[in-house]
This record gives structure tokens, C-alpha cells and sequence, in this order.
């Protein structure tokens, strides 16, 4: 079920708001969150009611392996190995079994396969918040033992499928609350506001941007010549397309999160303004990049073993946030290159002068930009035709045979450039930032929007939105981010 | 929570008015048509610009589905009417094959309109299959006036709700469109020299804006295949769905339309005759004849229809058999043309159309018995 679609914004949700609402309102705050849990089986079985037994059998398993490490006297490190396994287990069966098996099978010339393998939707992220459990439980040895809270911190519906990737500690003390505490109407104002900006964002952003991308880079993948103003045209779509995509998806979740009373970690913070790559990972999906740093770069050694190490660090990091992306090299060298970028900016910051501002940007945005060409297209000549048609313009002779994309495309993404780079964003509209203090985006400057005009001014903004998300909401387009 | 609820209602009121302006906004009826652009369902611009542009005169028109598009030639019928009545060689005769692919009988009454209320038409060859269907067209929504999606019928129209949340969407986008069409891709204004011609054919293959979207169409189907197609379809068939008490409610929405296009017709004085083209395999006539019965003649060639070799796939003719159908119905309608050739005013009274269609000749000319 797509947020995006009539099914869930008038069946589902008001079903589901209704029932958890009502149950709370009679007091019955546990009945309450077990139909939340219920509820968001139902959401994930509405895509393929077979893999709801895998998430389960997923929750159950690191619900007991949760209890062994908060045991007295357990022996952690084994129990969380095997935790980990089972987990990475999981993951590496249904996501990278045939891409390993594929690869070896090129390297050995055997014919290796586990036949066709349906990825479940969201297994990357309901993977990776359980792993994070289970090492923060064998750390401090405080393990949830109520079921109900646990599954709700796996499967809680608005972030199931794609993120935020949640964090116990924030989230397993809301749930332990949760149905049992008053909301406030103005958190459920805030909700509501990013309900409506995110479907927005997807809707009728991100869901025109891919009319932009999608013909380029199915060209380019299809051994087509492409144009450099069609190669532009199609990263610079994608670009700001998967930003609205994603970033109205988190801001869906928060704000669904929200209608619930419950408070969902920042996951954007308008990334495009970044000023350099590391600034950018501060601002790019944010829960992902807090899992990589806080269980792989920082175990790893992070940067308490010199530069040198720091940075191999920083490569294998990136790398394998990379392939959570995809079982796929593309993913891979995308991760790759942004360690790289990662190397090159600390060492600047390290032996460089500062640049000036507009250098700063122009160069963040155009290394984010190069590596979204790798992470979209679907084969390594189609990524590198047009990174070759961006920066090497072809002969006039073959420039010519090549249609120009029109004006109105152009204007398109000028229009959607100046929205991610020069207004606030969707968290600092609605004054979210306020509600969530220690969360991941503390590090990044969130500036929440203080001149608001009336409610109700704001509140018809909002119809005048939601109305352009109802023309547009009949046909959706799959999230971005499900295919991770 | 007063607030959030006050401020909630004022959302939903916004919206409710803004998606409701949207029926509103004004666009072009020739960017409307033009805006499908997908494979050969583009053809309805063509269509727009035969009817509007092209001053060409219509002496036939079919309308119809992909049977009809892939099985009916417009020259080959021309010259076959031609051929067997001397009376119309006096002058040329025009043969315009205004079908496009998928049933359903909203969108054939469009077509209809737009010809009828436009152009002087002789004769209109509307195609049946052996049932009416009980879907609605998927590209209705695409040429249709606001109106159109309104007031169709709710029962039983599937498609109602569909065309509806997507108004809207279509109207702003067409607002747009005709403000800037050149930026998509459109025309404002007819240029001739993107224009097909006024009798394009689809039998050979299926072209938009004069290039083949299909491979030549002479593929012959195994004909065990056809066989066993047509045995399956003969086993998924269900004429009442509903019970045969209630085909009246089932089969509506068609007799809805297709009542409206007879009606039409008969105002503008246009004869009206049916050809049966279902696809491979199907009864010598339709199961129900009532909504034709004193319409119209229905036209057959089931001998045609019968032979395996002439079937690209079990619903389209290839080339061979659309060449061979041409041939019969233009024939077929021959007598019919030679009559209107004769008749100053096409739009001739009700009396005269009737007299006409009563003095149509009898059961070896290939037309149903059933029509008298």
C-alpha cells in the first residue's frame, strides 16, 4: 500500500486512525497499540501477504535474542553474533544471494543460482534498526519485554517500508507511552501539514521530475546517443527527483508518525544547500548515515586511529552503505565514490584553505550530482554515456540529430532548484525540529520558520496543495526508496 | 483539538473548491484530442483533423474498434463501392475509418458526435461484436468534455469514478497545455503538412503521423492456436453475468451510448448500418439483436471471417483477410452509397432513411434478415 494512493488516505489510514483513537479514548491503551501492530501487518501484508511470516518470524527472533542479551550472567558477544548473523543472514540471502552467486559464477564460468528471489519491501531497513538493537541491548543490557512495544518499533506502519531507520533508545520509550498518553492537537496539526507537504513533494514533484529522468537514462542504458543537454537534463532531473521522492516519503512517515503520537527521527534537512560532502551526509537521509557512523565507521575505529586509517575507514563505510542501496557494482562504486569524496574533503579541510561559498556549493553539488548518475542508471555504459555527453560535448555532427529538451523542461528544474535550494524545507515550515530535540539532525542548522502568517491562512496553503496532490494522486508512482 | 478540527475543515474546504475550479478552466478541444500520443491510440487527432481540417467529404465513415482499424481499408471500400454501383462513379467516393483500438462504446459515441454535429456524413458503419460490452473505454476520459464525465451513466459504469479523480488533473494539465503547446510537443493551430491524409490504412500497418508502429500485418496464426483460443474464449464466455434477469441493468451502459449515437444519426438523416466483426470464431450474429433491430442493417461476411488463414491473431484480421473484407463490404454498402449520390440532401427526412433501409436488398447480399 503506497501513501501515495486513495486506498490508503481514505481507507487505510482513517481505519487505522480511528481504531488506534478510539481505543485510547476508552482507555484501552494496550488494545490500542496492539491494533497499531495489527494494523501495520495488514499495511505490509497489503503488498504480499507471504513475506508477512518473515517479518514476524524477523521480529520474534530478535525480540528472544533481545531478552537472551538483557539476561543476567549472558554470555553477549556470542548471542549478539549470532543475532547478527540471523539478521545479515536474512538480508544477504534475499537481497545479495543471487548478485554474489551471479558474480562467482562469472569469475568460475558455473552456472550459480537460487532462482528468482522477490525482495522483501523494507527488509534493508527493518534489518538494520534490529541490528541496532541488538547492539545497543548487549552494550547497556537493557532489553524491551514487552512484545507489543518491540514490534511496533519494527513494523510501526510510517516507517516500515523506507526509513527513518529509528533508533531504540527514542523510540521504544514512545511506544512503551504510547496510546496511553493525551496528544497534542497542535502535533497533530504539524502531522497533518507533513502529511500534505510530502505528498506534494512525491506527488507532483518528484512523480513530473521522473517524466524528465526516466526517458534519458533509459536511453543511455539502451546504448543510445544522448545529448549534453539531455544528459544534464536527465541528472539534474534525478537529482532533485529523488530528493522530493525520498525526502517526501520521510516527511510522510514523520508526519504520519505524528497522527499516531509519535515523534519519528529528521531524516532531510534540504541536503542541496550542502557545503561540502560531509556536510551533505549530515543532511542526506540522516538515520542512515547515524546507523553507518555509529555500528560500522565508529566499531571499525573511526577516526581514533589516525588519518590514514580513518580513511580506509571512511571507504569501507561508504561502500557498504553502497550495496545497502543495491546488490548491484553501480551501488557499490556510488558508495566508493562518495568515501572518496569523503577522503578528499577531510584531507582539505585538513591542508586546504576554505573556498569561497559559491565554489563550495557548485563543487558539493556537482560531485552529488556525478554520483546520482551512477546510483540510477541501470549499467555502468549507460552511466558513463551520459557522464561523458555532461562533460565532453559532442561533435556538432552528432549534436544535431539530437532533439534539445523545451523550455518548459528547463523551467521545470530551475523552479524545482530554487524550491530545495533556497526555501526553508518541509521541518522548518512546520517548526518540527522544535518537537524533536536530540535527534540525529542536531548537527545540521534547522532553522524553523518564525514570521508564520494565521492558521488559516496556513490552513487553505495547505487545501490549495492538497488539492494539486488529489488531481495528481489517481496514477502513483513506486517510492524511490522501496527498491532499497 | 477545536482548532486542528476548524483548521482541518478549512483544508478540506479549500480543496474541495480548488479541484472543483478545475472543471473550469478553459482549454482547446484540438490540444484535448491531440494529447493522446500513445501508440495507435494517437490516431484521435487524426481524427479531430479529418473531421474539423480536412475538407474532404465523408460519404462513410466506421467507427469502431481495433477489428475494424486493422480490418477495414478506406480505399480498397471506396473502390469497391466504385466498382459495383455505376451510379456513384459519377464522382469519387469517400471512405474515412475513424476507429480506434479497445471496446467500449463511451468513446465510440464521442467520435460520433464530433462527426455527426461537424460534417455532412452518408452513410455511418458502426462495428458490433456478437455481445455489447459491458466496459467503459479507457481513453474515454482523454477527448471527452467535462460534461461527458459528469453525466455518464453511474450504472453499471466501472469507469466513473476512474475518469472522474482524474478530471482534474486532465483539466489543469490542458490549461497548461494550451497555453504553451508547442513546449509539449502539440499543434495550436492544423498544419497540413503533419496531417496523415484523409483516408489512412491500417491494415497493412498501424501508423501515426506516418510511421509504422507495428510490423507488416501479414502474419498468418497457427491455426491450431486459433483453434484453441477460440475454445478457450467459447469457455470463459458469460453473456449474464448478473442472470439473464438483469440484462438489463448489465448491458446499459453500452445500450446507453449506443442508443445516443442511433438517435444522432437519425437526426442528422444519416443511414446507419452495423458490421458484425467480432473476433475469430464467434456466432454467424450477434446473441442479442434487439438494439440494432430497425437501426440498421447488420452487415456480415462471416465466410470471410471463417477462414483460419486470413487471422493475424484470434481478434484481427491480417492483411489478406482485411483486403478480402474491404472488398465485400464496400460491395455490400455499394447500393447505399449509389443512393445517397443520388440524394441532393444527405440529410433527408426520417420517412425517406426509413423507406431507404426497408428497400434494402435480401439475405445472399451478405446483410442479416434480421435488419428488415
Amino acid at each position: 500500500m503506497l501513501f501515495n494512493s486513495f486506498v490508503f488516505l481514505f481507507g487505510f489510514l482513517p481505519l487505522a486512525l480511528a481504531g488506534y483513537h478510539g481505543l485510547r479514548h476508552l482507555g484501552r491503551h494496550e488494545s490500542a497499540k496492539v491494533f497499531l501492530a495489527l494494523a501495520s501487518l495488514f499495511f505490509y501484508g497489503w503488498w504480499d501477504v507471504r513475506y508477512v511470516p518473515l517479518v514476524i518470524i524477523s521480529v520474534a527472533a530478535n525480540f528472544a535474542i533481545g531478552l537472551l542479551l538483557g539476561a543476567k550472567g549472558a554470555a553477549r558477544a556470542p548471542v549478539l553474533a549470532l543475532g547478527i548473523i540471523f539478521n545479515l543472514g536474512l538480508l544477504g540471502y534475499y537481497k545479495y544471494a543471487n548478485f554474489f552467486l551471479t558474480n562467482v559464477g562469472d569469475i568460475t564460468g558455473l552456472s550459480l543460482t537460487v532462482g528468482a528471489i522477490v525482495l522483501p519491501l523494507g527488509i534493508s531497513f527493518f534489518t538494520f534498526q534490529q541490528i541496532a538493537y541488538l547492539v545497543e541491548t548487549a552494550r547497556d543490557g537493557r532489553c524491551e519485554r514487552n512484545f507489543i512495544n518491540y514490534s511496533l518499533f519494527v513494523i510501526f506502519f510510517p516507517h516500515l517500508i523506507a526509513g527513518p531507520i529509528t533508533h531504540p533508545r527514542e523510540m521504544l520509550p514512545q511506544f512503551d507511552l504510547a496510546g496511553a498518553r493525551p496528544i497534542d492537537a497542535g502535533l497533530l496539526q504539524v502531522g497533518m501539514a507533513l502529511l500534505i507537504i510530502g505528498l506534494a513533494k512525491k506527488v507532483v514533484l518528484a512523480d513530473t521530475l521522473a517524466l524528465l529522468a526516466n526517458p534519458v537514462f533509459a536511453s543511455a542504458d539502451a546504448a543510445a546517443t544522448v545529448s549534453s543537454a539531455q544528459a544534464w537534463m536527465g541528472a539534474l532531473a534525478y537529482t532533485f527527483q529523488l530528493y522530493f521522492d525520498f525526502s517526501g516519503y520521510s516527511d510522510m512517515a514523520i508526519g504520519l508518525g505524528l497522527l499516531f503520537g509519535i515523534n519519528l527521527p529528521v531524516n532531510f534537512a534540504s541536503p542541496y544547500k550542502s557545503m561540502s560532502i560531509v556536510e551533505f551526509w549530515r543532511r542526506w537521509h540522516i538515520t542512515l548515515s547515524r546507523f553507518l557512523r555509529n555500528y560500522i565507521y565508529i566499531p571499525l575505529g573511526g577516526n581514533r586511529k589516525g588519518h590514514a586509517r580513518r580513511y580506509v575507514n571512511l571507504m569501507i563505510t561508504m561502500g557498504l552503505g553502497g550495496l545497502w542501496h543495491g546488490a548491484g557494482w553501480t551501488f557499490l562504486v556510488w558508495g566508493l565514490l562518495h568515501g572518496g569524496y569523503l577522503v578528499v574533503n577531510n584531507l582539505w579541510f585538513r591542508f586546504g584553505r576554505p573556498l569561497p561559498t559559491p565554489l563550495a556549493w557548485g563543487a558539493t553539488f556537482l560531485a552529488t550530482v556525478v554520483g546520482w548518475v551512477l546510483f540510477r542508471a541501470a549499467t555502468f555504459s549507460g552511466a558513463v554515456t551520459i557522464l561523458t555527453a555532461m562533460f565532453v560535448p559532442a561533435a556538432p555532427a552528432a549534436a544535431t540529430a539530437i532533439t534539445a529538451p523545451p523550455a518548459v523542461d528547463w523551467l521545470t528544474l530551475a523552479a524545482v532548484a530554487a524550491l530545495s535550494l533556497f526555501s526553508p524545507n518541509s521541518i522548518e515550515l512546520v517548526g518540527y525540529a522544535h518537537s524533536m530535540p536530540n535527534d540525529p539532525s542536531d548537527r545540521v542548522p534547522l532553522n524553523p520558520v518564525r514570521r508564520r502568517p494565521s492558521s488559516a491562512v496556513v490552513a487553505i496553503a495547505l487545501g490549495v496543495v492538497a488539492a494539486l496532490v488529489f488531481a495528481k494522486l489517481p496514477d502513483p508512482g513506486i517510492f524511490l526508496y522501496f527498491n532499497f | 483539538m477545536r482548532p486542528f478540527l476548524r483548521n482541518l475543515g478549512l483544508a478540506a474546504a479549500t480543496a474541495a473548491i480548488v479541484l472543483t475550479g478545475t472543471l473550469f478552466l478553459p482549454h482547446d478541444r484540438y490540444i484535448r484530442w491531440q494529447d493522446m500520443r500513445v501508440e495507435a491510440y494517437a490516431r484521435l487527432g487524426w481524427i479531430y483533423e479529418r473531421i474539423h481540417f480536412d475538407p474532404t467529404p465523408i460519404d462513410v465513415a466506421f467507427i469502431g474498434t481495433s477489428h475494424t482499424m486493422n480490418g477495414i481499408d478506406s480505399a480498397a471500400v471506396a473502390d469497391a463501392i466504385m466498382r459495383a454501383s455505376p451510379a456513384s462513379r459519377a464522382r469519387p467516393v469517400h471512405v474515412t475509418n475513424l476507429s480506434i483500438p479497445a471496446y467500449g462504446r463511451n468513446l465510440h459515441w464521442l467520435i460520433a458526435r464530433e462527426l455527426l454535429e461537424n460534417r455532412k456524413v452518408g452513410t455511418l458503419v458502426l462495428e458490433i461484436f456478437e455481445n455489447e460490452t459491458r466496459k467503459a473505454h479507457p481513453l474515454f476520459l482523454y477527448p471527452a468534455d467535462v460534461s461527458d464525465v459528469l453525466n455518464a451513466p453511474l450504472f453499471i459504469n466501472l469507469d466513473y469514478f476512474h475518469d472522474l479523480v482524474r478530471l482534474p488533473y486532465r483539466q489543469l494539465s490542458l490549461f497548461v497545455k494550451t497555453l504553451w503547446p508547442e513546449e509539449f510537443g502539440l499543434r495550436r493551430v492544423f498544419d497540413p503538412a503533419h496531417y496523415d491524409g484523409s483516408m489512412v490504412d491500417n491494415t497493412r500497418v498501424v501508423q501515426v503521423h506516418g510511421v509504422a508502429i507495428t510490423p507488416l500485418r501479414d502474419r498468418r496464426m497457427d491455426p491450431s492456436k486459433l483453434e484453441a483460443y477460440r475454445r478457450q474464449r467459447a469457455g470463459e464466455k458469460n453473456l449474464h453475468m448478473l442472470g439473464g434477469r438483469f440484462d438489463w441493468l448489465e448491458y446499459r451502459f453500452p445500450r446507453y451510448y449506443v442508443t445516443k449515437i442511433l438517435d444522432l444519426a437519425k437526426q442528422r438523416g444519416v443511414a446507419v448500418k452495423f458490421l458484425y466483426l467480432p473476433a475469430y470464431g464467434q456466432p454467424d450474429l450477434p446473441y442479442d439483436t434487439s438494439l440494432y433491430a430497425g437501426r440498421g442493417q447488420i452487415i456480415t461476411a462471416n465466410d470471410i471471417l471463417a477462414k483460419k488463414e486470413n487471422w493475424e491473431d484470434i481478434d484481427h484480421l491480417n492483411l489478406y483477410g482485411a483486403a478480402e473484407l474491404s472488398a465485400r463490404v464496400g460491395s455490400l454498402l455499394a447500393s447505399s452509397v449509389a443512393r445517397q449520390s443520388q440524394t441532393s440532401d444527405v440529410a433527408a427526412p426520417q420517412a425517406a432513411l426509413a423507406r431507404r433501409e426497408a428497400a434494402q436488398t435480401g439475405p445472399n447480399d451478405g446483410t442479416s434478415p434480421l435488419s428488415k
